[in-house]
């Protein structure tokens, strides 16, 4: 697994990494994650249970987690550690990350196979997207497969990525056959709901999310004093931390609701079941989301669901158990007012909810169908790489050559018989053995 | 005072010589090539073409700058320290066991061909040694395996010591090492819970 964004951060991307490298494991696979360093001495080689090797590499990183697209210095590192490791499959993450996109470039040296999961749905309009959406398609012209969390955001990706190729008789382009949809998934068992039905004098909706613009904090912020107004018994919980904290607090000091809007600020992982049972409502207000997998968790929790209907989140709940607003304040604060029509009711029940999220998504059946595989020469490398337009083409062929280059360089630097192998690895057996 | 060689085809390099009080684990610095020809890669060379060519650049120099004394001076410094260097290169590093007392890393410097001429030695007592592991760490491009001391200090602080620092030898070498100092200094037989590949 290769990604610029792994544990010590928290995130949807790193949780995912962690819960499929441990599920493989589990499978009885050989996993290690390759990410950046943290400062101050979060660097070299560290170990993770059950038995995952984390190698954290010395490269700075430029804004939030990620790395510069510096195609080349990653490769000395990429070659000794996967020699070593006796790696067959690159697993990369995340279209921001470097490190995994140059993973996919240099893999086809030491002969790995590489597979691409896409995370987040991104637009085509500004000028950051259309350089990042340039970077994926190079870095994906050569990829053996891709993996999608949502059909929206394998729309998104093969969209940004180009992943089309012209079919048999060359007169439509259609859809590469190596992009697949597999979900993200939870651990049921640690989002269970409440033991004891909550009050039902006062409803409380539970927020927990970054706090950042994507987050669509700002119609949070316009919508929450209209709630509070129009429903005298409805409170807020909100949790989590970011840049428009700020805009929380003024609205809460505006409009004089300290004791309606309680603000828990940051909320770790573990801690997060516990905030969420305290709520029958769960709003989520994001712009963009291309799973969603805080929606997930609350509707295991046993709550009822309200959120924006962006990107993929209309393909994760049945409809029964979440109400959809567009990002704009007078329907989403129809939709709040519907779900609160609906828990005052008393027509959602927790346990039937959290019994039928259950079966949804599992980790489990995620990483079976991650077991995938698909060869290139070098002459045909360049012949895709080349497609991809008038200057990005030549320039990134001429990348890929000087990787070359400097990969034959490496090899005569280090050789690759000189490494220092790998030879002992923790074995998953230990574990049933000592349970 | 005998000398086995427990990895005789690999790493002729690991000697365990049993002395009689303590064990020492000596890792000279040659290997034998990876390549399976057989031959000797020499860490610490005695003599090399380029000696050949000193006479030959002195016999040039010499007519033209006989009395420009700083140019003396300058080629007097620069043989100096090219023999100083051959003098301190690394001969053998050894980890020394002495049972209930503690452990010694060792390292011997000198010129090849003779007895060493410079010992560095540091003893770490066995109630300050916590644990000797084998780890991994990022070294300039590469990852390599290393044997270290994990001990206290006076002031409280956990460090790391590194065996074999200068010669850096392979896993099977570490290996070797690591197991008989984990019989000698820590007598228990710990499950080994890590498996060959």
């Amino acid at each position: 697994m290769i990604s610029d964004f792994f544990h010590p951060n928290v995130g949807g991307v790193e949780n995912h990494i962690f819960m499929l490298s441990a599920n493989l494991i589990r499978r009885g696979h050989k996993v290690i994650v390759i990410t950046h360093s943290h400062p101050p001495d979060r660097v070299g080689v560290r170990w993770l249970l059950p038995g995952l090797k984390v190698y954290y590499i010395p490269f700075p990183t430029i804004a939030s987690s990620a790395t510069l697209p510096n195609y080349f210095t990653f490769l000395p590192y990429f070659r000794v550690i996967i020699a070593r490791e006796h790696i067959h499959l690159i697993h990369a993450h995340a279209s921001l990350s470097s490190l995994g996109q140059e993973a996919i470039l240099h893999a086809h040296h030491l002969g790995v196979r590489t597979v691409f999961t896409d995370h987040s749905l991104f637009g085509f309009e500004d000028a950051a997207s259309i350089l990042t959406n340039k970077l994926l398609a190079a870095a994906l012209k050569n990829v053996d497969a891709v993996i999608c969390v949502s059909h929206t955001g394998r729309e998104n990706t093969v969209l940004r990525g180009q992943l089309f190729e012209k079919s048999e008789d060359s007169s439509a382009l259609v859809v590469r056959p190596n992009v697949y949809v597999i979900p993200n998934a939870l651990v049921a068992e640690q989002f269970t709901p409440a033991t004891e039905p909550v009050s039902s004098e006062t409803i409380y909706i539970v927020v927990l999310s970054r706090l950042a613009y994507r987050k669509g904090i700002d119609l949070l912020v316009a919508t929450a004093p209209r709630i509070c107004s129009a429903f005298p018994n409805v409170n807020f919980i909100v949790g989590g931390d970011g840049p428009k904290l700020n805009d929380l607090l003024q609205v809460r000091e505006r409009h004089l609701l300290q004791d309606r809007i309680e603000l828990l600020g940051p909320v770790r992982h573990r801690d997060v079941r516990d905030v969420l049972v305290r709520g029958s409502i769960f709003l989520n207000t994001s712009l963009t989301e291309s799973f969603g997998i805080a929606i997930l968790e609350a509707a295991c929790a046993g709550l009822y669901v309200v959120s924006t209907r962006v990107g993929g989140v209309p393909e994760i709940l049945p409809h029964d158990m979440i109400s959809f607003a567009k990002p704009e304040e007078d329907d989403l604060i129809r939709a709040l007012s519907e779900a609160v029509a609906i828990v005052s009711k008393g027509q959602h029940d927790p346990i039937d909810a959290h019994q039928r999220v259950k079966n949804f998504y599992n980790w489990g059946e995620v990483a079976e169908r991650t077991e995938i595989s698909e060869q290139k020469d070098l002459w045909a490398r360049m012949q895709r790489t080349m497609e991809l337009g008038p200057f990005a083409g030549p320039i990134y062929t001429i990348i890929l050559v000087v990787d070359c280059l400097f990969f034959l360089f490496l090899e005569w630097l280090m050789p690759q018989r000189d490494l220092d192998f790998v030879h002992m690895h923790w074995e998953h057996n230990n574990f049933r053995q000592v349970q | 005072m005998q000398r086995t060689r427990p990895l005789p085809d690999c790493h002729p390099e690991l000697s365990v010589i049993e002395w009689p009080s303590f064990r020492e684990y000596r890792v000279e610095n040659w290997r034998l090539a990876r390549d399976g020809s057989g031959n000797v890669v020499r860490g610490a060379t005695s003599w090399g073409w380029i000696d050949l060519c000193l006479p030959v650049v002195i016999s040039f120099i010499w007519p033209r700058f006989r009395g420009n004394t700083m140019l003396w001076a300058f080629a007097v410094l620069v043989v100096g320290f090219t023999m100083y260097c051959r003098c301190v290169q690394v001969l053998h590093e050894s980890v020394l066991v002495f049972p209930a007392y503690g452990i010694q890393l060792e390292t011997h410097r000198g010129y090849p061909l003779l007895k060493p001429l410079f010992v560095s030695r540091r003893f770490i007592h066995a109630s300050l040694l916590e644990d000797f592991i084998i780890n991994e760490g990022l070294r300039r491009w590469n990852v390599r395996y290393y044997l270290a001391a994990v001990h206290g200090s006076s002031t409280d602080k956990i460090a790391l010591d590194v065996a074999f620092e200068n010669i850096l030898p392979h896993f099977p070498v570490l290996l070797e090492v690591y197991q008989g100092v984990q019989e000698l200094m820590f007598y228990n037989h710990t499950n080994n819970r890590h498996t060959r590949i």
